[in-house]
C-alpha cells in the first residue's frame, strides 16, 4: 500500500525541536537503531513513511515532488524555486529554527547604509573599474530577486560552498548574502548588515507538495491538515 | 531548416571575413560580467578539471571577442555559425543556432555599419521575410546627452551611472526632480570642506582608529569621494522640473527620422550643440531605411536596453511577426574590457537566428 512520505531533519537541535512539535500533534517519532539510526517511524502509525534527511534534501524533495510533507527552513524552500506557492503549501510556521538572510558589507564601508547606497557603489565600481560588485552567497535565487527589487544590476554572484563570511577578507567577493541568527559571526569577520538588507526572516516550516497532495493516499496527515 | 540556414549563411558571409570555429565553453565569470545576473538562469554551467566554472556560450560575439584577444592579429573578421546555448525563452522554441559576423579593426568607417545591415536584410529577404520592422538605436546616445547637458554636476554624475538602463534612468530622474535638501552627516560635511586628498587621508585615519575593514576593491579614497558626493547631493537643489522633463522626453522618444530631429531640438534646450552627431544619426537612418524599402518600417529609439550590455554605439534589431530575427551593432569597448586593457579594437557585429526566421515564415507559430 502506498504511504505518505514525511521527512524531518536528521540531526541536531532542529531534529529535537521537530520531534517536540510533532509529539504535540500526536505523532511520536521513534528511531530504529537508536539515536544514530537513520530509519524512523511514527509510533502506532502505519500509513506514513517517516524519513530522516538533511534540511536541504527535504527542501529539494518537496520541490521535486519526491516527498509529501517535510519540515525544513523556509529559506531553503524559497531558494529552491521561484514560485514556491505553486509547488508547495506551507501549513505551519513552527516558531523555531529562526534565522535571517541578510545583505552584509565590510564594516568599513561607512558610506553604505542601505540598498540605495549599495546600488550607487555598484554603479561606481562598474563605471570606474569596469567590474561588477561580487556577492558571495549560497542563496543565489533570493539574492537575485532582492537585488532586482532594489534595482541593482551591476553585480555578480559568487557561489559559496561554506564560510561565506570569510569571502570579502579573502578577496573572493566585496559583499555577502548569508544567513545569520545573532550577527556575531558577521561582526567577527568585520561585516555589518545594511539597514534595509533583510531579505528573509526564516524559520522552520511544515510544507506539503501540492502535486502529490492531489493523489496522496489518506493518512493521519490528512486528518491533521485538512 | 537546412535550406534556410544555407540561404542566410551564403548571403551574410558576403560581408567578408574568415570562417571560424569558436569555443563552445567560455569562462563563466567573463560571461556573467558582461551579461549580468539576469541571464544566469538561462545559462548552462559546468566546471573544468581545476574547478573553474565554465558555461556554454550564450552568444557568438563573446566567443569571437575572446578568440580575437588571443589572436596575434590586430584586425580580424569572423564569419561564424554555430549553436548558442540558452534555455528556452517564452516565444522561441529553440534558440540554439546563430549565423553571424564579427569584425574587429583599428579603423572603421560608417559605411561598414550600413553594409552590415545591408547583408543581414538581403539575407532575410532572400529567405522569404517580406516585411517587418527595423529598430535603430545608439548605445552611447544617452551618455553623450547627459555628459554634455548643462545640468548641475551632482545630477549629471547621478544620472550617468544609469545611462544604460532606461528604467533606472527614469527612476533617478524622478528622484532628482523630487529631491529635498537635507543636512549632510557631520563626517560628510567635514569632508566636503577638504580637498580630495585631505578627505582620503581623513577617512583612512577614521577607519584605522576604529579598526574597520574595507576589503580589497574599494579604497579609503573611494569612500571619501562618495561621502563628499553625498554631502554635495544633500545640499543640492533638486533637478529643475523642466530639465527633468526634457531628459524624460528624450528617453521616451521613438519613431521615424523626425524623432532624431526631435531629440536634437530637445538637446539644444539643455545647451547641447552637436549638429554633426545628429546629422550622422539621420544619415545612418536614411541609408538603412532606403535599404529596407517600404515593406520594412524603420524606427529610431533613443533608449534601448540590449540583451547584452556591450553595445556602445549604433545598435539594430530586425523583427517580423513580433519575433526578433536579427540584431547587431557596435561594441568598441568590449575587447578592452575583456582583455583587461591589454588589447583594443573597434568592433561591429551582427547575428541572424535561423530558427526564428523559420518561425516567422510560419506566421509566428512554433515548428
Amino acid at each position: 500500500m502506498a504511504k505518505v512520505i514525511f521527512a524531518i531533519p536528521s540531526k541536531g537541535r532542529l531534529k529535537t525541536q521537530c520531534e517536540e512539535y510533532l509529539a504535540g500533534l500526536g505523532l511520536k517519532v521513534r528511531q530504529k537503531g537508536g539515536e544514530r539510526g537513520y530509519e524512523a517511524y511514527f509510533e502506532g502509525i502505519d500509513d506514513i513513511d517517516l524519513r530522516l534527511l538533511s534540511a536541504s534534501e527535504i527542501a529539494r524533495g518537496l520541490i521535486l515532488g519526491e516527498i509529501d510533507y517535510g519540515i525544513t527552513g523556509e529559506d531553503l524552500l524559497r531558494e529552491s524555486c521561484d514560485n514556491l506557492e505553486e509547488i508547495a503549501k506551507i501549513h505551519n510556521y513552527l516558531g523555531f529554527g529562526k534565522a535571517d538572510v541578510v545583505v552584509a558589507v565590510p564594516n568599513g564601508w561607512i558610506d553604505v547604509q542601505n540598498m540605495a547606497d549599495l546600488q550607487e557603489v555598484s554603479a561606481i565600481l562598474r563605471a570606474n573599474q569596469g567590474v561588477r560588485l561580487r556577492v558571495a552567497t549560497k542563496f543565489a535565487r533570493l539574492t537575485q530577486s532582492f537585488f532586482n527589487q532594489h534595482h541593482i544590476n551591476d553585480y555578480r554572484i559568487i557561489h559559496s560552498g561554506g564560510a561565506t563570511e570569510g569571502a570579502p577578507a579573502n578577496g573572493i567577493s566585496e559583499i555577502i548574502v548569508d544567513i545569520t541568527t545573532s550577527g556575531a559571526t558577521l561582526s567577527a569577520n568585520n561585516l555589518k548588515i545594511i539597514g534595509d538588507g533583510l531579505i528573509l526572516s526564516s524559520q522552520a516550516v511544515l510544507a506539503q507538495n501540492l502535486a502529490r497532495a492531489k493523489k496522496a493516499p489518506k493518512s493521519k496527515m490528512s486528518e491533521i491538515f485538512k | 531548416m537546412p535550406e534556410i540556414r544555407k540561404l542566410l549563411k551564403d548571403k551574410v558571409f558576403e560581408f567578408g571575413g574568415e570562417p571560424a570555429e569558436l569555443p563552445s565553453l567560455l569562462p563563466a565569470n567573463l560571461v556573467l560580467e558582461l551579461t549580468g545576473e539576469s541571464l544566469r538562469q538561462r545559462l548552462f554551467f559546468t566546471n573544468d578539471e581545476t574547478g573553474r566554472e565554465l558555461c556554454l556560450r550564450p552568444d557568438l560575439t563573446i566567443a569571437a571577442a575572446l578568440d580575437f584577444i588571443e589572436a596575434k592579429e590586430k584586425e580580424k573578421s569572423y564569419l561564424i555559425e554555430g549553436k548558442i546555448f540558452l534555455s528556452a525563452g517564452q516565444s522561441v522554441k529553440n534558440e540554439n543556432y546563430n549565423i553571424g559576423i564579427e569584425e574587429f579593426s583599428l579603423s572603421q568607417n560608417k559605411k561598414r555599419e550600413i553594409f552590415l545591415i545591408e547583408k543581414i536584410l538581403e539575407a532575410l529577404k532572400i529567405a522569404g521575410i517580406k516585411s517587418g520592422k527595423i529598430t535603430l538605436s545608439n548605445g552611447g546616445l544617452l551618455k553623450k546627452i547627459i555628459e554634455n547637458a548643462a545640468i548641475d554636476d551632482v545630477w549629471k554624475q547621478y544620472l550617468l551611472f544609469a545611462h544604460k538602463n532606461p528604467n533606472q534612468l527614469n527612476q533617478r530622474l524622478t528622484e532628482a526632480k523630487n529631491h529635498k535638501k537635507t543636512r549632510p552627516l557631520a563626517l560628510e560635511k567635514s569632508l566636503s570642506l577638504q580637498s580630495d586628498e585631505e578627505a582620503s587621508k581623513t577617512v583612512a585615519e577614521v577607519l584605522g582608529l576604529a579598526r574597520l575593514a574595507i576589503g580589497a576593491t574599494r579604497s579609503a579614497s573611494d569612500i571619501a569621494l562618495r561621502l563628499k558626493a553625498r554631502a554635495a547631493k544633500a545640499l543640492a537643489n533638486p533637478l529643475p522640473e523642466t530639465q527633468a522633463e526634457i531628459l524624460g522626453e528624450i528617453i521616451e522618444t521613438s519613431g521615424d527620422i523626425a524623432s532624431i530631429k526631435k531629440i536634437e531640438e530637445l538637446s539644444k534646450k539643455l545647451s547641447i550643440e552637436n549638429s554633426q552627431y545628429f546629422e550622422d544619426l539621420r544619415n545612418n537612418f536614411e541609408a538603412i531605411s532606403k535599404l529596407a524599402g517600404e515593406d520594412f518600417k524603420t524606427e529610431f529609439q533613443a533608449a534601448k536596453q540590449g540583451r547584452f550590455e556591450y553595445y556602445d554605439g549604433f545598435m539594430f534589431e530586425i523583427s517580423s511577426e513580433n519575433l526578433l530575427l536579427a540584431m547587431g551593432g557596435r561594441y568598441d569597448g568590449l575587447i578592452n574590457v575583456l582583455s583587461g586593457g591589454k588589447k583594443s579594437a573597434l568592433a561591429i557585429g551582427a547575428v541572424i537566428r535561423p530558427s526564428v526566421v523559420t518561425q516567422a515564415l510560419n506566421g509566428g507559430k512554433n515548428g
